[in-house]
C-alpha cells in the first residue's frame, strides 16, 4: 500500500470510528451493538497503520495484492455482521408478535370489565 | 359432552363481507360452541361486524400474519379454559356445521388433532383444487409423512380441531408464515396423535388466492425446508 492511501484509509477509520461514538452518545446505537462496530473501525484503523506489515502473511496465504487479502477479510466479516442482523430481527420480530398478542388479550380483557360496569371509563 | 367447551377460533383479515354469513352459521352450530374473531389488523370494518354480531373479538395491533393470529387465538383458549378450539376460516371457505363432524372423530379416534380434509374420500369433498395446487399438497404430505411416520393428506387444511393438550403446545408454540404443515410436524414431536376426517369445503367467497407459480415454487421450498427445521428442532 501506498503512504497516500494509507493517510486516507486511516482518516477513514477515524471517521468512522467518531461516527459510531457519536452515534452511541446520542442513544441513536445500543451500546451492545457498538462493540462490534468498535471493533470494525478498530480493524480499518490497524490495518491503514500497519498494512505494510501485513504483506507477508498475505504472500503466505497466496494473496498477490495485500489490498486483495483486506478484501477478502472484509467482506467475511461484513457477511458474519450481517447475519448477527438477521438474528437480531428474527428476536426482535418473534417480540413483536408476542408483544401484539398481548395487547390483543389485554384490550379484550379490559373491554370485559368496562362492560361488567366495574370502573368509570378513564 | 360434559364439561367441555369448544372455541371456534376464525381468524379474519379484511372479510367484512363474508364474515356475517360465517358468523350466522356458527350460531346455529350443535353442538353450541363459542366463537372468538381475531382480527389481524384489518383495514376494513371486520372488527366492527363481527362486535355487532355479539361476538368476542380479538384485534391485533397490525397485521400480522396467520401464524400469530391463530396462535393469539391459541393463547386465549388456553386463558379462559377450553377444552377444545377449532380454526374456521372467516373467508366461508369452512363449514361451521361440519364442526360436529371433527368433534366426533376425535371422541372416536382420541386424537389431540383432527384435521378436515377434502382428500380422505373421493367423492365427498365439494372442493376441487387446481391441479398444480394438489400437486404441492401430495409432495409435502409425502415429506410429512417420510420425517414423521404420519400420514396426512390434506396438511394445509386450516379446518382443524384441536384437545386442550394441543392447544397447549400451540399457545407456546405455533409456526409463523404457513403455519397448517408445520403444525402436524410440531405436534408429532411432542407425542401428540393426528387423525383426518372428510370434509366439504366450499370456494372461498370473497378474495382470491393469489398464489402464482413463482411464490408457488417458494411455498414449496420454503415449508419443505420449515417442516425439515421443526422435526431437527430439539426444545420440546
Amino acid at each position: 500500500m501506498t503512504e497516500t492511501l494509507r493517510i486516507v484509509a486511516g482518516f477513514f477509520a477515524v471517521g468512522f470510528l467518531l461516527m459510531i461514538f457519536e452515534l452511541v452518545r446520542r442513544r441513536r446505537l445500543k451500546e451492545s451493538y457498538s462493540l462490534t462496530w468498535f471493533f470494525v473501525g478498530g480493524s480499518l484503523l490497524a490495518f491503514s497503520l500497519f498494512g505494510d506489515r501485513l504483506d507477508s502473511l498475505a504472500k503466505l496465504l497466496g494473496f498477490a495484492q495485500t489490498s486483495n487479502a483486506i478484501l477478502v477479510f472484509s467482506v467475511f466479516l461484513i457477511l458474519v455482521l450481517l447475519l448477527g442482523l438477521s438474528v437480531a430481527v428474527s428476536r426482535l420480530s418473534e417480540l413483536t408478535q408476542t408483544l401484539a398478542q398481548e395487547i390483543g388479550l389485554l384490550k379484550h380483557r379490559l373491554e370485559g370489565e368496562r362492560k361488567k360496569g366495574g370502573r368509570p371509563d378513564e | 359432552m360434559n364439561g367441555e367447551r369448544v372455541l371456534v377460533i376464525v381468524p379474519a383479515f379484511n372479510e367484512e363481507k363474508a364474515l356475517p354469513g360465517t358468523l350466522e352459521e356458527l350460531s346455529r352450530v350443535v353442538p353450541p360452541v363459542e366463537v372468538l374473531v381475531v382480527n389481524d389488523g384489518s383495514t376494513d370494518r371486520t372488527s366492527a361486524v363481527a362486535r355487532a354480531a355479539g361476538e368476542a373479538v380479538l384485534d391485533l395491533p397490525a397485521n400480522m400474519g396467520i401464524g400469530v393470529t391463530m396462535q393469539a387465538g391459541y393463547r386465549y383458549a388456553l386463558e379462559y379454559g377450553f377444552t377444545h378450539a377449532v380454526q374456521c376460516d372467516g373467508d366461508g371457505q369452512h363449514r361451521p356445521e361440519q364442526i360436529a363432524i371433527l368433534l366426533k372423530e376425535m371422541e372416536r379416534s382420541g386424537a389431540d388433532m383432527v384435521i378436515g380434509s377434502r382428500f380422505v374420500e373421493r367423492g365427498v369433498a365439494g372442493f376441487k383444487s387446481l391441479f398444480f395446487r394438489r400437486q404441492v399438497i401430495r409432495f409435502l404430505s409425502a415429506w410429512i409423512w417420510t420425517l414423521t411416520g404420519v400420514r396426512v393428506y390434506d396438511v394445509t387444511s386450516g379446518f382443524r380441531l384441536c384437545n386442550r393438550r394441543a392447544i397447549n403446545i400451540f399457545a407456546r408454540d405455533y409456526p409463523f408464515d404457513y403455519p397448517e404443515p408445520e403444525a402436524i410436524v410440531l405436534l408429532t414431536r411432542h407425542g401428540c396423535r393426528i387423525s383426518e376426517v372428510a370434509v366439504s369445503m366450499r370456494e372461498r367467497q370473497g378474495g382470491i388466492s393469489s398464489i402464482g407459480f413463482l411464490s408457488g415454487v417458494y411455498y414449496v421450498v420454503k415449508v419443505s425446508m420449515g417442516l425439515l427445521i421443526t422435526k431437527l428442532r430439539s426444545d420440546v
